[in-house]
């Protein structure tokens, strides 16, 4: 029955206006890059490697998993369980044979979908970019394949836990606006305001933004720029994993224990 | 006696108000079960603790024996839920809406994609069906919300309000539609605050006020006692109400809008039914009309009502 689900909100998500917008302001860096380039001096798979780990990070830390990015997530996710609630039809989910714990996965792996297609285009035409203006052929898109991936999959780890979050008040607020605006308000305070506070140390640590940099590191080891990032990746990777877990857990305990009478 | 759906002190309090109040449902399998209040009576909630969309503040509630909510996605299996205010995904085509609902009831995407098709038909939108439910009007999403609930074959019908925003041809037709489901031993649950259509598609009903069950039970058996205020029509008025004015048994009779009211002795019904017509023939007069004045059901209604209001 998930699947059931799965397919309907993924459909949605993909046929919706709101993900063509949010396609479209991710596809910007790309755009960028297309005019403000750096001269290729080497064509080569290897040159190639080193320059796609050196754009894609330098992108993704400051504009993809950045305020933009993470604004997309939320908005993305919190929307996901709570519009259900706020339109009321949540109520046809739960007069069908369908368990709670599959409408929370279900969802959160639809918005995950949503989040894969919104980051993973543009990155896959950066890469097909790239490996045209090297003119590296198969063996270049070969070589960046797995950059590729791995970028794709330090995104969805770490924008996945904010949207987890965002669902969890979503389910709080019931209304896709208000857990939208819980959701900056909470992000916000906890990677800009708390980490001002005197007893916090290295506080640009907090930043999600600083957290990609940190997980680039075990992949991209051709970018010997992000060493500059301390934390140990694997540290990280456990926070994020963790935060979705619990995230999950309490949105499916909020929504056994809410009620839906409008 | 099996029983479909069983409450057991079912009680909700929404803060310290209390909406519910030890409410004891029993609907036997295979009736047609009209649950029949006054709007704010409780019929909404109580829909709503049944569909697992509210909690009961205590209380138990079994469908097909199983509790609900801790066994709600076995329960669910067999039962459709139309609720009061249409719901149902704005942006989606009705087809796409009622495949979705059948795919999550169980069904495989053609068998579901199949029965969407067959039941557009039934509730009359076959020639909307990629019109996009927002599109709609109020009666056309009430019969998209119908098609949802039948959608899976359930064996339990929840239908809150199923006539509200149907037009006078919409309800005949629904009516008729509940009447042939009834045949094929569904057990149906309507609520509703229109007497005369429970008494047309009911067989059993449940009567609700200000939270309280006040009587439930067969029409036929709750609607024992006796009218003694009935409407006679016929083809010479005059000479039939002078006739029933000099009658013993007749306490008062009037007309009003070429209909007679007339108050009988309760104690001399027999007379009234047996005399009246043979005196109405024997003047050459026909009988066109002769029937309570108010429905039985309606009778009960307001004598129940006025108890419980009492009691308060």
């Amino acid at each position: 029955m998930i699947s059931v689900l799965y397919q309907n909100e993924v459909y949605r998500l993909l046929k919706s206006r709101k993900l063509k917008v949010m396609l479209v302001l991710m596809l910007l860096p790309v755009v960028v890059y297309f005019f403000t380039h750096e001269e290729i001096t080497e064509y080569s798979a290897k040159a190639l490697e080193i320059s796609f780990q050196i754009n894609v990070s330098h992108f993704l830390i400051n504009f993809w998993a950045s305020v933009i990015g993470q604004l997309v997530v939320i908005i993305v996710m919190s929307d996901l369980l709570a519009s259900e609630i706020d339109r009321g039809t949540i109520r046809l989910l739960l007069v069908k044979p369908i368990k709670k714990s599959e409408i929370v996965f279900g969802k959160f792996f639809s918005g995950i979908t949503a989040v894969l297609v919104i980051f993973g285009i543009p990155y896959f035409v950066m890469q097909i970019y790239m490996v045209l203006l090297y003119k590296s052929g198969f063996e270049g898109f070969r070589a960046t394949f797995d950059d590729f991936l791995f970028a794709l999959g330090v995104t969805v780890l770490v924008l996945g836990s904010l949207g987890a979050v965002s669902m969890l008040l979503s389910v709080v607020l019931s209304r896709p606006l208000y857990a939208s605006l819980a959701s900056f308000g909470l992000v916000f305070t906890a990677q800009f305001i708390l980490p001002q506070l005197p007893f916090f140390d290295n506080p640009e640590r907090f930043n999600l933004s600083y957290q990609i940099g940190v997980l680039l590191k075990r992949g991209f080891t051709l970018h010997i720029g992000l060493d500059t990032y301390k934390g140990d990746p694997t540290m990280s990777a456990v926070f994020f994993v963790s935060v979705i877990l619990l995230s999950l857990i309490f949105t499916l305990l909020g929504l056994y224990r809410k009620e839906y009478g409008g | 006696m099996e029983y479909i759906i069983e409450t057991k002190d079912l009680t909700k309090f929404f803060g310290k108000r209390n909406i519910i109040y030890h409410l004891n449902l029993k609907v036997p399998k295979g009736v047609v079960y009209g649950f029949l209040g006054p709007n704010g009576a409780g019929k909404t909630t109580t829909i709503k603790m049944l569909t697992a969309a509210l909690r009961p503040t205590y209380g138990e509630i079994k469908i097909f024996g199983l509790e609900m909510p801790q066994r709600r996605v076995e329960i669910m299996k067999n039962v459709g839920y139309m609720p009061e205010a249409p719901i149902a995904y704005e942006d989606m085509t009705i087809f796409e809406f009622l495949t979705y609902m059948g795919r999550l009831s169980g069904l495989k995407k053609e068998k579901a994609r199949e029965q969407a098709k067959e039941l557009m038909r039934y509730v009359g939108v076959g020639r909307l069906a990629l019109n996009k439910i927002k599109e709609l009007s109020s009666g056309q999403k009430q019969r998209v919300a119908f098609a949802s609930a039948l959608i899976g074959n359930p064996e339990l019908l929840i239908l809150d309000e199923p006539t509200a925003n149907l037009d006078p041809l919409g309800r005949i037709e629904f009516i008729g539609k509940i009447l042939s489901l009834a045949k094929e031993g569904k057990t149906i649950f309507i609520s509703s605050h229109i007497v005369s259509e429970v008494e047309k598609m009911c067989n059993y009903v449940g009567l609700i006020n200000q939270g309280r069950l006040i009587a439930q039970g067969k029409i036929s058996e709750l609607t024992e006692i006796e009218e003694n205020d009935y409407d006679v029509s016929t083809s010479d008025n005059k000479v039939a109400l002078q006739s029933l004015r000099e009658k013993p048994y007749v306490r008062e009779a009037w007309e009003e809008e070429n209909i007679i009211r007339v108050k009988v002795d309760p104690r001399f019904l027999d007379e009234f039914f047996l005399q009246f017509p043979k005196y109405l023939t024997s003047q050459g007069v026909r009988l066109k009309l002769f029937k309570p004045h108010t429905s039985p059901l309606e009778r009960i209604l307001m004598e129940k009502f006025s108890i419980g209001e009492e009691s308060d």
